[in-house]
């Protein structure tokens, strides 16, 4: 497999705090790579070192085939686009201005693609408004926007739709989308709403105090989310005692459910606890999804 | 280098921070040019004869703070909205970024200078006579040029190393101000008559006391690093300046080359060290 970004023992320490600690990743080209983690996981500081804005203090990445410590890696940069924690953009100047100015940087043409880069992102229509009267969503969008000038193979979104109104959300994953599986390009995307990352991610990276735990397909995702059984009993103590003398694995969410994970003879298990006198209330099966996977993962795990 | 020149100066082209001081010091120019014809003519008429060259350059140390402040207010917004992240994204050396936002800064503040020269040169014009000559003339205004690039480079080492922009400005005007103050100072003390005489005050009433050696003279090595000092610290040469004192020699320039090199140094290299948020 082509990879367009790789990390080796990355790692990045603060004075009294060690952002990342020897992360190991991999980006395959062409993906929708989405990053997950925790507030102060690393995932922003793992982007400001891919784009130059902070040095590692150990390990290093490959981006393009280039090795962070040769002199090219600049050049192997301009082949991305970023767009970290807020978008670059000068608020008194208008889309279109942004854009000439990202353009001028990159030595590019100073008009070309400005009016076919703001249609795509929906911003055609906003002619002499600055970008300080603009909405938040649309900033996101002219970020982007100034991000895909130079036509980079790699975009790098941190948190694209932190802020954003539902609207704002399906507009931002529609574009990300479309700039995929059309440009095929290849997007590595940070965010909390993990619900929907798991609408865009072609590959995951789960990543915790600063490291990788796990990095998988979304196929390999769906195989390892696990169904489950949620029961809604009366006595969560005797539903319990049953479970762990059937030897299944569960996870109480509540003082009257748990998500009891495995084969279960449902037969076997309402006789057992009408034995111990705990009446079921419900029972239904329920997916495991991106949230419940990582949260297993990361803390909050099962007894 | 290049595409981050251009783009700069299409930055400031479109900054109107920028064209407020500019329309704002163009208008002050014209004011000026007339101030100063004014007022030597009626110095003239009150005293005799007057030496223009006294008068002239009297703004001299005041161009340093429009050229700070517009520094500071120009990187300021350069850090809140992330264009200077923005630049090191896309491949840039923080070298580069350096130089070119030291270069853009340049060239508003000595756009700046030139109308505050401009205005200067229209009033010699009109009064017609200047002791220092055409050269001289010249070269003070190379001089003015040169500090103003020595200033402009102090304030953009600033710039790339605070990210708040309110105290950005504040802490640039502060520097102005201890600058000025250092250098007022030291030509105080170096301004002071190697002979004193006058009055004393002695067991309770005045002695008149006669001419003997200032004790506030400095002398030797001392005296030559003040002076070096002095020629050193952009304001220090503005001050000299306001009332002709500064020598006619290009030797300020190569001073406020040392400045400046210092300054840009300096800046280079913490800025390189600098984890950018």
């Amino acid at each position: 497999m082509d990879y367009i970004l790789t990390t080796e023992g990355l790692t990045k320490k603060y004075k009294h705090f060690q952002a990342l600690n020897g992360l190991n990743m991999k980006v395959p080209k062409g993906s929708v790579y989405g990053l997950v983690g925790r507030n102060g996981a690393g995932k922003t500081t793992l982007f400001r070192l891919i784009c130059g804005l902070q040095e590692p203090t150990r390990g290093s990445f490959t981006l393009y085939g280039v090795h962070s410590c040769k002199r090219n890696i600049a050049s192997a940069r301009r082949r991305v686009g970023a767009v970290i924690e807020s978008p670059a953009i000068y608020m008194d100047m208008t889309a279109e201005e942004n854009l000439i100015y990202r353009h001028l940087l990159l030595g590019l043409p100073s008009t070309k693609g400005t009016a076919e880069l703001l249609k795509l992102v929906g911003l055609e229509g906003t002619g002499k408004k600055k970008a300080r009267n603009f909405s938040l969503g649309m900033r996101q969008r002219l970020g982007i926007a100034v991000a895909l000038a130079g036509d980079p193979d790699l975009l790098i979104l941190d948190e694209p739709a932190n802020g954003l109104d539902p609207q704002g959300i399906v507009e931002i994953r529609e574009l990300i989308l479309r700039l995929n599986r059309e440009r095929g390009i290849t997007v590595l995307i940070s965010s909390h709403i993990l619900d929907e990352l798991s609408r865009l991610a072609t590959h995951y990276g789960i990543i915790d105090s600063g490291r990788m735990v796990r990095e998988l397909s979304a196929g390999e995702l769906d195989a390892a989310c696990r169904k489950c059984l949620r029961a809604e009993v009366t006595d969560t103590g005797a539903l319990a005692r049953v479970l762990d003398g059937l030897g299944l694995r569960y996870e109480i969410v509540s003082a009257t459910e748990a998500d009891i994970l495995g084969e279960i003879s449902v037969t076997r298990l309402t006789a057992a606890l009408a034995a111990e006198g705990c009446e079921v209330l419900t029972l239904r099966e329920r997916d495991e999804n991106l949230e419940s996977y990582f949260i297993s993962l990361v803390g909050g795990g099962e007894k | 280098m290049s595409r981050l020149m251009y783009s700069g100066l299409y930055r400031l082209k479109k900054d109107k921070v920028f064209w407020l001081f500019l329309i704002a010091v163009a208008v002050y120019a014209v004011i000026l040019s007339k101030m100063l014809v004014n007022s030597y003519e009626y110095q003239v008429m009150a005293n005799g004869f007057v030496s223009f060259d006294k008068m002239v350059f009297e703004e001299a140390p005041y161009t340093g703070i429009v050229a700070v402040l517009f520094a500071a207010l120009f990187l300021g917004r350069e850090q809140s909205d992330g264009a200077i992240r923005g630049r090191l994204t896309v491949g840039h050396s923080r070298g580069a970024v350096f130089m070119a936002d030291f270069l853009v800064c340049l060239t508003a503040a000595w756009s700046f200078v030139i109308l505050w020269l401009m205005s200067c040169a229209a009033a010699c014009l009109t009064v017609g006579e200047l002791d220092m000559g055409v050269s001289g003339f010249i070269v003070y205004a190379l001089s003015a040029l040169a500090f103003t690039a020595a200033i402009t480079a102090a304030a953009v080492l600033m710039g790339h190393l605070i990210t708040n922009k309110a105290f950005l400005v504040v802490a640039a005007a502060a520097v102005w101000v201890l600058l000025l103050i250092i250098a007022s100072g030291l030509d105080d003390r170096l301004s002071e008559p190697e002979i004193s005489g006058g009055m004393a005050y002695i067991d309770g009433e005045f002695v008149m006391t006669g001419p003997g050696p200032n004790p506030l003279y400095l002398t030797g090595p001392v005296r030559t690093v003040c002076e070096t000092l002095l020629r050193l610290l952009p304001t220090g040469q503005a001050i000299l300046m306001n009332f002709a004192d500064l020598p006619v020699s290009p030797a300020n320039i190569l001073y406020s080359l040392v400045f400046t090199a210092v300054m840009l140094g300096l800046g280079l290299l913490l800025f390189k060290r600098k984890d950018i948020k």
